[in-house]
């Protein structure tokens, strides 16, 4: 049995890539569904704005895996595997399990210490079981990754004051307006990041939003949630920048849409009232030199982000004790993991030795028909506690070594299979068997 | 001259000073991500109590000048320049409780000791005893001026703090104080209500000087009037004031170039006392100095 990770992140993988990955919860049946049949015995889909990433455990090579995980992203979302096999980010077993400790406890979040990803993972994990996808060692990774984010939260100082881009713009929008009731933002390009962003704004007390996209309907969509207007996305340029204070410029456009040419009559207009510009947007909506024009101020992500990392520097000492958490749970996971992988033998182990029991307690058991049933009762007993004693030791053992615990350089689960014929080398054991063991043949030669 | 009013306005100074110096250090130390100090000493807390204090030394202080000399305090440079000290704690301390904007006291409130401290370096000359200045009348005039140029002063710090915080967010630079600088818009709107305030009380202030000014020198001519360097400056004062409100006010302008304006106003008011003062002298110069 493999587990295994196969993603995009933030971390590789640039914003638009992303977007094109986005599997929000209404697309997530039918993404269950295109994965049914593949052969993936369980799997989970985490899609937040800033990741894209399949958990599956299954019972076939690893280069297969990928293959067909990699195949489902493809036909699913409709982009060619060429364009993101690069970004792609595959990790197996224990780098997986590590892996999503660390989401979990938000040490791999664009911003350290967010509290999003917890309800994110919670989320992906019971929409997978909902649909039958996540069966025990997937709930019990995904529960473990649960623990291991709480434990964080109440262990560390990462989650107090938790600080995102969200926050960072809001932070910045507060050193240039006092009352955000009375600030206007306008949205260009109704995609999650702006409306994580805005959202921020709406809660701190800004009323008026205006959304403006390409596509109009999204724009409506979004502009509902976020209780506000809806704008035509030409319009917005050319007259919605006029009115607003802030403008969160999200778009997919392949190219900067606002630029120095474009905002300086905007501006005139405004008569030096400033403008806040948040551009998230990857490739950069705004050309940087807009900047420089009187009363623009101009950030993107990387300047977000700088404050994003002030704080989160402040933070550091909270960010290791976090990932000292998600390394004992990881090996918590991981011993629970690999001893699970021995059970098979054991439970076949175990099988043997009863059989053992059960064929010498039929063959015996004729000549123990005088005995009262108390007696033979007791010889019962200790035919199995003896059964139980030899086994004891071997088990313990077997578990250890499939933890990674073991001490010997051989599988022990492969040995045991092999010494007690339970990989079919050897024939069942037969009644005559039985007799030279107990030395009865001998008794009746003798005889 | 000699009296309690000295010693009380040196400790008022101090007060203003230590006050001053802990709206300074709040900016930096009290500030979040600041590398040196603990968070829960709040030193900008501190900073207004103390200023409080000074205020009240100060009135203690004029008042004590008023019984001992039976003088204006407008009567000697000293006098008025410690009731301009007065009146800008006062404006600075308003703003403060209204608007927490500690940044600007940090900037303004060093203003004040330096006037103050320069009228304490003229304690000893001695009050002019002109039936003008014993007037009530002329006190409203200066009193006026005085207000108006504290207000100034306050719209001067927020227009430092606003160029600082405005620099800092062109920049992208989140340095330790930068959390502490209050919001673009609140400078801007503190600015211009002081400076809203202090207009027209600048404006009645050198409307009453015109007056007194006809009463007390009745030969002088408009044209003479108006080229003395002195009343020269404080018309442009007046008229740069004017530009900022009306920009502000009729036009909607709003913005770095504002706080320039206001920038200039306060190196206009300094200069209003360092020119030459022709035509602004008072008659009838009575006998000697009152001891106290």
């Amino acid at each position: 049995m493999i587990l295994a990770q196969l993603g995009l992140s933030h971390h590789t993988t640039p914003i638009y890539l992303r977007e094109r990955f986005n599997c929000p919860d209404s697309a997530v049946t039918d993404a269950y569904h295109a994965l049914h049949g593949l052969g993936v015995n369980e799997v989970v889909i985490v899609s937040t704005c800033n990741r894209v990433e399949l958990y599956a455990c299954a019972e076939m090579t690893e280069e297969v895996l990928r293959r067909t995980l990699v195949r489902f992203l493809s036909q699913f979302h409709h982009v060619p595997e060429r364009d993101f096999d690069q970004h792609l980010q595959w990790r197996v077993d224990q780098e997986a399990v590590a892996h999503l400790m660390r989401v979990a406890a938000s040490l791999d979040s664009l911003v350290l210490g967010e509290a999003q990803i917890l309800g994110q993972v919670r989320n992906a994990l019971r929409l997978a079981q909902d649909r039958g996808h996540a069966g025990l060692t997937l709930t019990r990774l995904f529960e473990q990754a649960l623990h291991t984010g709480k434990r964080v939260q109440t262990e560390t100082g990462l989650g107090r004051g938790r600080y995102s881009v969200g926050h960072a713009a809001v932070e910045m929008a507060g050193r240039i307006f006092d009352d955000f009731s009375k600030a206007k933002i306008l949205i260009l390009g109704a995609g999650k990041m702006s409306e994580v962003t805005a959202r921020h704004l709406v809660e701190k007390g800004v009323r008026w939003v205006v959304v403006a996209n390409r596509t109009y309907q999204r724009a409506v969509d979004l502009a509902i949630q976020l209780g506000g207007s809806a704008m035509a996305f030409d319009d917005a340029i050319n007259t919605g920048m006029a009115d607003a204070d802030i403008v969160i410029a999200s778009t997919a456009a392949p190219h900067a849409i606002i630029h120095r040419g474009n905002l300086q009559p905007i501006m005139r207009r405004r008569r030096g009232k400033p403008l806040f510009i948040i551009d998230i947007a990857i490739p950069r909506d705004v050309d940087p030199n807009v900047n420089s024009l009187e009363n623009v101020f101009l950030y993107n992500v990387d300047d977000l982000q700088q404050c994003v990392n002030d704080d989160a520097m402040r933070r550091a000492g909270e960010a290791d004790a976090a990932r000292l958490i998600a390394e004992e749970e990881t090996l918590g996971f991981l011993s629970w993991f690999r001893a699970r992988q021995a059970t098979p033998t054991i439970a076949q182990l175990k099988g043997h030795l009863d059989d053992i029991k059960q064929d010498y307690l039929r063959i015996f058991g004729p000549r123990l028909a005088h005995l009262s049933a108390k007696d033979r009762q007791t010889i019962e007993t200790m035919v199995q506690s003896m059964m139980d004693q030899v086994a004891r030791q071997p088990i313990q053992k077997l578990k250890r070594d499939a933890a990674g615990e073991g001490t010997v350089p051989i599988s022990l689960a492969a040995a045991t299979l092999h010494l007690f014929g339970l990989d079919g080398s050897t024939p069942e054991v037969s009644a005559t068997d039985l007799d030279e063991a107990t030395g009865v043949t001998s008794s009746r030669e003798s005889a | 001259m000699s009296g309690p009013f000295i010693p009380l306005n040196i400790l008022a100074l101090l007060l203003y000073a230590a006050a001053a110096a802990g709206y300074g250090a709040g900016i930096v130390l009290d500030a979040r991500n600041a590398p040196i100090f603990d968070n829960r000493l709040r030193l900008a807390g501190m900073a207004l109590p103390l200023l409080l204090i000074g205020i009240g030394v100060q009135v203690a202080a004029t008042g004590s000048w008023c019984v001992n000399t039976h003088l204006s305090p407008f009567a000697a440079e000293y006098g008025t320049l410690s009731v301009l000290a007065w009146i800008m704690a006062l404006a600075l301390a308003a703003a403060d409780l209204k608007y927490h904007i500690t940044a600007v006291n940090a900037v303004a409130l060093p203003v004040a000791c330096l006037i103050l401290f320069w009228g304490l370096l003229h304690a000893d000359h001695t009050p002019d005893e002109a039936s003008l200045l014993k007037s009530q009348a002329i006190s409203v005039h200066v009193l006026c001026i005085l207000t108006s140029f504290a207000l100034f002063a306050l719209a001067f710090g927020c227009a430092c703090c606003y160029l600082l915080q405005h620099r800092l967010l062109k920049s992208r630079s989140v340095r330790p104080f930068f959390s502490k600088l209050p919001p673009l818009a609140t400078l801007d709107t503190v600015a211009y209500q002081a400076t809203a305030f202090g207009l027209p009380l600048l404006a009645v202030g050198i409307g009453l000087g015109i007056v007194y000014m006809a009463k007390d020198k009745p030969g002088l001519t408009p044209l003479q009037w108006i080229f003395d360097p002195h009343n020269f400056v404080a018309f442009t004062l007046l008229l740069l004031y004017a530009l900022y409100i009306a920009a502000r006010l009729f036009f909607g302008w709003r913005g770095v170039r504002l706080q320039y304006i206001l920038v200039a106003g306060l190196v206009l008011t300094l200069a209003l006392y360092m020119v030459p003062n022709v035509t602004h002298h008072f008659q009838a110069r009575e006998t000697t100095v009152s001891k106290a």
